[in-house]
């Protein structure tokens, strides 16, 4: 047993697991992840792909090639962290506790790392400005607004989505702007602004001059009479369809201009009519501006229980890394 | 051209004259060290800052979010920190690790200031507006810029024949690392995780830039065990010194240029 713990609190094992760990992920990098055994037939020569599915390369971070010797360095630095700092409170002075506070947070972080990767649970949903989405508490989120700016050059400035939680009529969190790098928190889940998405919208006026919009498959009523924007028509150039997703330099599409025909259905039952009109022209009572990009905002729902435990650990890795840094500094390093 | 990329050009200009004088210096070997090569440094990292701060205001946010922007902090950290080790007085003086990071700034600056790296000043698409990117590349770079004294003196190390001037050396190495890892532990796992949960809602992705930034770090926390827990001052702990730089570079260039993930931001 006594020689157990020697070898697994060694320096040596520790540079050895570091070393592998280093070389290992390294290489892992140099083959895409989590593709089919396939596609990594289809894309190297036999005796490599074989190795890369054989020894699921392909999934290295899951496999046991990786989740064996990292848990042997937990093992390790778990050891040394116990033995060093037993050690250090052995003293009577000149007590280096850096280094222990900063091994004591990378083992918190192994820990809540386990947690939060067993436990993190994450859902997304579409909502367009008006729509709302069920939480698990009861609540409901919902959309009041959504914007998109650009800059001059028409890359993404800014995505922003003003929502709401409710619960029973009440007002939890009263408007709030969501965007990225800006999540929500709220009863253990935190909102991400991760997506967008644009679709085409119809523009009509009424007699008065009140504005409507109606999204593609949305139908409403004028008075007695219905009208449903079917589709726009084939080839239309006004709105574009698109979506992008937020984590990356998604460039998205210009501005849509408002041109181009759109297929409304006007009436109900039997005396419906389909229609293809364009702008300025007469549908019903109403009469059509044109086709305008409406955006619906992609909010992703993440709830993850190690949070508090991976943020208190990377809180306490860097102290320890500044008590170390002062303490060295102090001493002419 | 505009102001920013003069400023910088004349900050490359003033690193390229201060690799002259240092090398008149070493050749002609004074009883008194060169004061002006180093001064100099100083003075081109200060105006690369300067041209860094006129691009933040002509962007209206902080200039860190590109390839040319983040090789002139990096070149400008490297400058200040040679500039540093000339006036301190508690290590050994070689004019040789002084010269060598001005040779490491100069090829990061000629880089920048080639046809291949865009030198547009753009404001930042909204996954790089964040308070934590100032914490996450200043952080790493300032760390890394240390890696590359490391790398300097390792490599003088590595071709000195002398045990005192290795002795010397190993100092320098040792300090420059230990000085790096901090800020590098810092600005690429501590900062760099933080800010992955507020955009991406996931602390770590094994991306491959992320990747690459934990094999840094094993790669240095290696060497700082050997060095301080096993007292190892041979071959070893300089090989893996020179290793570290090697990762560093592959990270900021190889994973930008060849391996897509997350952090393509270009």
């Amino acid at each position: 047993m006594k020689k157990f713990l020697a070898w697994i609190s060694s320096m040596k094992l520790a540079i050895g697991l570091i070393a592998y760990l280093a070389i290992a992920s390294g290489l892992a990098t140099l083959v895409p992840q989590g593709l089919t055994d396939d596609a990594y037939r289809g894309m190297y020569p036999r005796l490599l792909a074989e190795l890369v599915v054989q020894a699921r390369f392909g999934a290295f971070f899951t496999s046991i090639l990786f989740i064996i010797p990292a848990f042997a360095f937990f093992a390790n630095l778990s050891a040394c962290t116990v033995k060093r700092l037993a050690r250090e409170l052995g003293k009577k002075k000149g007590r280096r506790h850096g280094p222990d506070v900063l091994h004591v947070g990378l083992v918190l972080l192994v820990l809540g790392g386990v947690w939060s990767f067993s436990g993190h649970k994450q859902g997304s949903v579409i909502l367009a400005p008006g729509e709302g989405a069920n939480l698990p508490d009861g609540s409901t989120l919902k959309l009041v607004d959504f914007r998109y700016d650009r800059y001059p050059d028409g890359r993404p400035k800014d995505w922003v989505s003003v929502v709401t939680i409710e619960k029973d009529g009440k007002a939890l969190i009263e408007e709030r702007q969501l965007r990225v790098n800006e999540p929500l928190r709220h009863a253990g889940l935190t909102f991400y602004q991760s997506t967008y998405q644009e679709a085409p919208a119809l523009a009509l006026v009424d007699a008065s001059g009140h504005e409507m919009t109606l999204a593609q498959g949305e139908e409403r009523f004028v008075g007695d009479t219905a009208y449903y924007f079917m589709a726009p028509e084939s080839g239309a150039g006004g709105a574009t369809a698109g979506s992008a997703a937020m984590g990356s330099a998604a460039m998205g599409s210009a501005p849509a201009a408002e041109s181009g025909k759109a297929v409304v259905r006007v009436g109900s039952g039997a005396e419906a009519k389909t229609v293809r009109v364009g702008p300025g022209e007469q549908v019903g009572e109403l009469r059509v501006v044109g086709l305008k990009p409406m955006f619906a905002s992609g909010i992703e729902a993440v709830s993850d229980p190690g949070y508090p435990l991976v943020f208190a650990a990377l809180l306490l890795i860097a102290l320890g890394t500044a008590i170390t840094f002062f303490q060295k500094i102090r001493e002419g390093v | 051209m505009s102001a920013n990329i003069i400023l910088a050009n004349a900050a490359f200009a003033v690193f390229l004259a201060s690799a002259g004088v240092q090398m008149f210096f070493l050749f002609k070997r004074p009883a008194k060290p060169d004061a002006i090569g180093p001064s100099a440094l100083l003075a081109a990292s200060a105006a690369l800052i300067a041209a860094l701060a006129l691009r933040s205001f002509e962007i209206g946010f902080v200039a860190l979010t590109s390839t040319y922007e983040s090789l002139a902090f990096y070149a400008a950290a490297i400058g200040a920190i040679a500039f540093a080790y000339r006036f301190q007085k508690r290590l050994p003086y070689k004019p040789q690790a002084v010269f060598g990071a001005t040779m490491v700034a100069i090829v990061l600056l000629a880089v920048a200031s080639s046809p291949l790296i865009p030198k547009d000043a753009l404001p930042p698409i909204p996954a790089l507006r964040s308070a934590w990117l100032l914490l996450h590349v200043s952080f790493s770079f300032i760390g890394e810029a240390f890696f590359v004294a490391g790398f300097v003196t390792s490599v003088a190390f590595l071709a000195a024949k002398s045990d005192d001037k290795r002795l010397e050396l190993d100092r320098l190495t040792y300090t420059a690392i230990a000085v790096g890892y901090p800020f590098f532990t810092a600005g690429a796992l501590v900062f760099g995780a933080i800010w992955a949960e507020q955009a991406w809602g996931r602390w770590w992705s094994w991306d491959p830039k992320e990747t690459w930034g934990l094999v840094t770090w094993l790669v240095y926390t290696a060497y700082l065990h050997l060095r301080l827990v096993r007292k190892r001052k041979d071959v070893l702990p300089a090989w893996i010194s020179v290793i570290g730089f090697l990762c560093t570079v592959f990270t900021f260039f190889g994973v930008n240029y060849l391996l897509p993930g997350l952090h393509s931001y270009g």
